[in-house]
Parts: structure tokens; C-alpha cells; sequence
């Protein structure tokens, strides 16, 4: 067999087989969107090759404004853009708040709930060193996760003598002293 | 304190990574402290060396446990680096100037890098596990003034929901921001989220083209994701690397620069750092890497044996060497994961799931997060189809990565201990980012190869509005 014969073939299997792993991705990708619950993605894709098919020749203008389309209406982008724009915007015209917030210690508590903030409060008039929480205040993760944190290094234990309670649970608490009370949140000492 | 402090403290910051990754690049990769390799790009070499100081710096804490000493010891050592990274950079660049395009491409990343400053120190800690998991971690160290076990990572209270067997990088970052300053607050700290997306965007923008798929490609890896670069989280770091990586490994398909594939395992590497899916992350690209070299580079350096590669070998091994004292620290210290991932309960609830419909549940939910990345990928391929255009070979890595990550996420699924609708509910649009991005970055190769060749009609056979037909076709 000649050399360019064998070069030609080599070539034609080459095109070939890659335009056959071509058309195989496609279809797999179609069959995976159905088969994820997306048919409608799937019939996007096949309406999409139609008109591609039809329109005979290549536009890289259509390709791209189906791409960009995709992008901006299916993903968080515009989201993410305005979140972004707010931000800056925020940072460079009040960029004296800016600065100040970053060093300044403990500032950014005012996004924990009401009740952890008065625990805080509490905490550092008090002074205590441990603390638990009362039943009630327990079982609301909002509440055992965000006080865990943001008074640590005060620490949640079960051997402590400190019990942060609300004004409803004090029936509860007969045997303790009230210590300390901001809001709607109490603290008790029980010996 | 004023805004001088804040560019100082990056400056710095940045400055002393540079250094410390210097320190083991240079004689590792480079060949000697005071000599810049040939045709290393500035927009890839800074990023690693970056992340390897980050890493070394890391390492310091682990090993040196007062924050304290460990800032000291990072400082001097960075001093030290930056002055030999700066007289090699003097020397190699004393006949020549970097190229207006790479100077262009940095500007691009810094611009890019201060967009995203503003939400990152201009919002405070509000989400759920950068509170409870990720910047807490950095508290307890900070509190402590030491990554010892005193910081309380066997609290009891720690242990119930903060996950104190999650890796450490970012937290430990953190708490040496507050070790700097000298205190705590919800918003400092969060600038070590901005030292981690420097060198991210800084390796994308390496890829920048006056072309529309490097437009998509940045719409796409950067701004896609609304909060993740901000929030705390660490998952839009964890996608963002691992597709950094697989581009890297593309473009070293493609381009056969030693460099890329350097940069695709020190992006690789980073990943564990970051969250315990680094690990998934890492074995998928530990299968990939091999791969490559076997079936498309036959020829180069890296394929001999190890004795002639030691010196990368020894790079990645100590890029290695701190998440396996973190690994030690946690048997010692009794800290286990909650996914219970490979024990005799995990598998048999593998089993059971199997057979209880549970697949579907977890496919259903896949199928709901991955569609817009399938859609684009759909759509790339019809016209490829159409227009008889060829494949490029460097989208296939991208392709195999995301399929067997994803594989990956299902079996984790499969296992997990707790209620798996609650745990899909909580956390796939999250996990599957990593296999999201890899999508993207399937899509970008295609595009890119479909804008070339239709371009490259445009320019040989002329075109109005609509480009001809192209003759690259089959």
C-alpha cells in the first residue's frame, strides 16, 4: 500500500472516528438531561441542532448569543453582578464605615439573632467564664450554634453553674438566682 | 487604622507567601534561590508560588503551634524568599521587559481581584457554616493563640456541629489576620478568602484572549456562583481550583509546557486544604494526570523515570507534607469524620441504598444542578456536529473529571449516615460545583475551538455578518 493511501485512510478513520465520538457526546448529553428529569433541555438541544441543520451555514454570532443567553438567564450571574455592584458601590462611598468595621473588635455581631446578642451582652457584664442553656433555648439551632461561637472562648458546658433561661422557663429555675437580664433573655445561677 | 493598613496588611500578606513559596520553588522547580527558570509566565509562576507559601506557612503553624512564633518565623522566611525571588526576577529581567500582553493580563486579574474585595471585607460573617464551622475554627485558634489541642477542637459542644476534622488552611489564615491586628471581629478575618481567590484569578487570567470564550470562561468560573467567594464557604474555592487544575491540564494536552502541568498538580494539591472533597477531587486528578502522560505524551521529561524528576517529586511531596500532620493530628486527637466514608456501616448502607430508590432521589437531584452546565455543553455539541468541526483534546480531561467526580458524590451519597433527602437538600447545589466547573471548562474548550476555526474562515475566505462555512471541517 502505498504511502499516501495509507495516509489518506489513516486520516478518513481519524475524522471519522472523532466526528463519531462527536455525535455520540451529543446524544449522551441529550439522553442524560432526559434521564435527570430535564426533557425540557433535551428538546432546547435537538431544536437547537434543527436550526443549525436548516440554517446551513455556520454562525458563530447565533452560537454565541445562545451561549451568552444560557449564561445570564440560567446561572446566578446577575445575581452575583449586583451583589458584587452593591458592595463596591457600599465599600468606596462609605469606604470611612468600611475601614472602621474592619478594625474595629467585634464589630459584624449585629447579624446574630436577638436573643444570642443579649446572651453576649450578659457575658460580658457578668463575666462568667461557662455557661448552659435551658431547654428551650437548646433545642433552637439558631440559637445553641450562634451563642457556641460568638462567646467562645466562654464556654457551653454541661457541668456549669450559669443557665441562660427566658422569663417563661423561671417556674423552672426555683432553686437559682437571677444574675443578669437583658431583653428577653435571663441568666440564673444554680449552686 | 485607615485603608493604608488594609493594602499594607495584602501587600504584606501576598508579599510573604511569594517569598516562602519561593524558598521551596526556587531551588525545587527552578533549579537554584537566585535564578529564574526560561519561559516560566509570570501570570502562573506567582499564583504558585503563592498558594506553596500559603501551604508552607501553614505547615509553620502545624508544626510550630503558637501563632506567634509561626507569623514571626512566616515573615522572616518570606523576607528572606522575596529578596531571592526579587534578584532573580532583576536578572532575568535586566535585557527585557515582561510583554505588554502578560502586563495587560495582570492588570485584567487585579482589577478583577479588587471587585471581588469589596463583598468579602465590606459584608460580615452571616452564613450558616462559615459561622459554625469554617471562621469558628479560625476563632478557637485565634482565642487559643495556637493550632495546639487546647484550642478546643475536643469540646464536646465543638464536636456535636462544628466539624473539627474539616481541613484548616483558610481558618488558620484567618486567625493570623486577627493575630496581626491583635483582635477579633466578623469581617477582618474574611481577608484571607481574598489571599485564597488572588492566585485563582491570577491563573485564569493567564488564559486571557481578546476572545469571546475567555469572556464565557470568566462569566462562567467567577461569577456564576452568587455568594461562594464571599459568603465563608469553602466550596466555591474547592470548584474554582479543581477547574483551574483541569484547564491547566488542557492546556498541557495541548501545549506540552511542563509548567502548566506544575501548576494543574499545585492547583490539585491545594484542594485538600480546603474541604474533605479535596480528597475526591485529588484522586480524580491523580487518575487523570497518569492518563495523560501515557496516551499524549510520550515523549517528555515528566515520563522518565522518577530519579530525573526528584525535584518535582519532592515539590509535591512536601506540598503534601502538612495536610498529612493535620491527618496525624486528627488520630491523635480523636477527630473523626461524620460521613463515616469507608467503614462496614457505610458500605452496607452503600448496599441498601442500592436497592431502595434512593439512586433515583440522588440522580433527580444531580440532574437539578447540573443542567445549565449539560445545556451548554449540548449546545456546543450540536454545533460541532453540524458544522463537522473536530473535538478538541483538551476538553477530554475536563469531561472525565467531571464524570467521575460525580461518581464520586453519588457514592458519598450513598453512604451517608444521615437522612439523604435532608443531606441532598442541605448540600448538592454546593458539593457538585467541582463537577459544574468542569463542565464549564469542557464547554470553554469546544467553544473556543469552534471560534477559532470559524475565525480563522473569517479571516482566509472573508464574511459579511454571518463567518462561511469553515474548511477546518471534516
Amino acid at each position: 500500500m502505498s504511502t499516501q493511501l495509507k495516509s489518506f485512510l489513516r486520516n478518513y478513520l481519524q475524522k471519522r472516528y472523532m466526528f463519531s465520538i462527536s455525535i455520540f457526546t451529543f446524544i449522551a448529553i441529550i439522553m442524560t438531561q432526559y434521564i435527570l428529569g430535564n426533557p425540557l433541555y433535551s428538546l432546547f438541544i435537538i431544536i437547537f441542532f434543527l436550526i443549525l441543520l436548516i440554517l446551513k451555514e455556520s454562525s458563530l454570532m447565533l452560537l454565541t448569543l445562545t451561549l451568552i443567553s444560557i449564561t445570564v438567564f440560567s446561572t446566578q450571574l446577575i445575581d452575583t453582578l449586583a451583589n458584587l455592584k452593591e458592595s463596591d458601590i457600599n465599600s468606596l462611598h462609605y469606604y470611612q464605615n468600611t475601614i472602621q468595621n474592619v478594625f474595629t473588635p467585634n464589630s459584624g455581631q449585629e447579624v446574630l439573632p436577638q436573643p444570642v446578642l443579649q446572651m453576649l451582652e450578659i457575658i460580658e457584664t457578668n463575666q462568667i467564664e461557662d455557661y448552659q442553656l435551658s431547654d428551650l433555648l437548646e433545642k433552637d439551632p439558631s440559637i445553641f450554634q450562634r451563642i457556641s461561637e460568638s462567646a467562645w472562648p466562654v464556654r457551653m458546658s454541661s457541668t456549669s453553674k450559669y443557665f441562660f433561661i427566658t422569663p417563661n422557663e423561671i417556674e423552672n429555675y426555683t432553686a437559682c438566682t437571677m444574675i443578669g437580664q437583658s431583653g428577653e433573655t435571663v441568666l440564673v445561677v444554680c449552686n | 487604622m485607615s485603608a493604608i493598613n488594609l493594602v499594607l496588611l495584602i501587600c504584606l500578606s501576598l508579599a510573604s507567601f511569594i517569598g516562602q513559596g519561593w524558598l521551596l520553588a526556587g531551588p525545587l522547580l527552578n533549579g537554584s534561590l537566585l535564578h529564574k527558570k526560561r519561559g516560566n509566565h509570570l501570570l502562573q509562576e506567582i499564583p504558585q508560588l503563592i498558594l506553596t507559601g500559603m501551604v508552607i506557612n501553614y505547615g509553620l503553624v502545624l508544626v510550630l503551634h503558637s501563632l506567634e512564633i509561626s507569623l514571626f518565623t512566616s515573615l522572616l522566611l518570606g523576607f528572606l524568599g522575596l529578596l531571592g525571588y526579587g534578584i532573580s526576577l532583576f536578572r532575568y529581567y535586566r535585557n527585557r521587559i515582561p510583554s505588554t500582553a502578560t502586563m495587560n493580563k495582570g492588570l485584567g486579574a487585579v482589577f478583577v481581584c479588587l471587585l471581588f474585595l469589596g463583598p468579602i471585607i465590606g459584608k460580615p460573617l452571616t452564613d450558616w457554616d462559615a459561622r459554625s464551622i469554617w471562621f469558628f475554627h479560625a476563632k478557637m485558634v485565634f482565642t487559643a493563640g495556637a493550632f495546639s489541642q487546647n484550642a478546643g477542637w475536643q469540646d464536646a459542644v465543638v464536636k456535636m456541629f462544628s466539624h473539627p476534622d474539616y481541613p484548616n488552611l483558610i481558618p488558620t489564615l484567618a486567625a493570623q489576620v486577627a493575630q496581626l491586628v491583635g483582635f477579633w471581629n466578623e469581617y477582618l478575618p474574611k481577608l484571607s478568602l481574598f489571599f485564597i481567590l488572588v492566585p485563582a484569578i491570577t491563573l485564569l487570567f493567564s488564559f486571557a484572549r481578546r476572545s469571546l470564550s475567555f469572556f464565557l470562561l470568566v462569566l462562567l468560573l467567577l461569577f456564576s456562583i452568587n455568594p461562594y467567594f464571599w459568603n465563608g464557604y469553602m466550596d466555591g474555592y474547592l470548584a474554582l481550583y479543581f477547574a483551574i487544575a483541569i484547564l491547566f491540564m488542557g492546556k498541557y494536552v495541548q501545549k506540552s509546557q511542563p509548567i502548566d502541568l506544575t501548576t494543574s498538580i499545585c492547583c490539585l494539591l491545594i484542594l485538600p486544604y480546603l474541604k474533605n472533597e479535596g480528597m475526591l477531587a485529588v484522586m480524580v486528578g491523580g487518575m487523570l494526570i497518569p492518563f495523560i502522560i501515557l496516551f499524549y505524551k510520550k515523549s517528555i521529561k515528566l515520563h522518565k523515570p522518577l530519579s530525573k524528576n526528584w525535584n518535582n517529586c519532592l515539590y509535591w511531596l512536601i506540598l503534601l507534607l502538612p495536610i498529612a500532620i493535620w491527618f496525624f493530628y486528627k488520630k491523635q486527637w480523636g477527630l473523626v469524620n461524620g460521613l463515616e466514608v469507608g467503614s462496614a456501616e457505610s458500605l452496607a448502607r452503600l448496599v441498601n441504598r442500592l436497592g431502595d430508590g434512593s439512586i433515583k432521589t440522588i440522580f433527580t437531584n444531580i440532574g437539578n444542578q447540573v443542567d445549565v452546565s449539560l445545556l451548554l455543553l449540548g449546545v456546543l455539541f450540536s454545533a460541532t456536529v453540524v458544522w463537522k468541526k473536530f473535538l478538541p483534546v483538551e476538553m477530554i480531561p475536563a469531561v472525565f473529571a467531571a464524570f467521575i467526580y460525580c461518581i464520586g458524590m453519588i457514592v458519598v451519597y450513598l453512604m451517608t449516615p444521615y437522612d439523604l433527602s435532608w443531606h441532598l437538600h442541605f448540600s448538592i447545589q454546593r458539593t457538585l460545583l467541582p463537577v459544574i466547573y468542569c463542565l464549564y471548562v469542557a464547554s470553554y474548550y469546544l467553544y473556543s475551538q469552534i471560534e477559532a476555526a470559524l475565525i480563522t474562515d473569517y479571516i482566509y475566505f472573508g464574511g459579511k455578518l454571518r463567518w462561511k462555512k469553515s474548511k477546518t471541517s471534516y
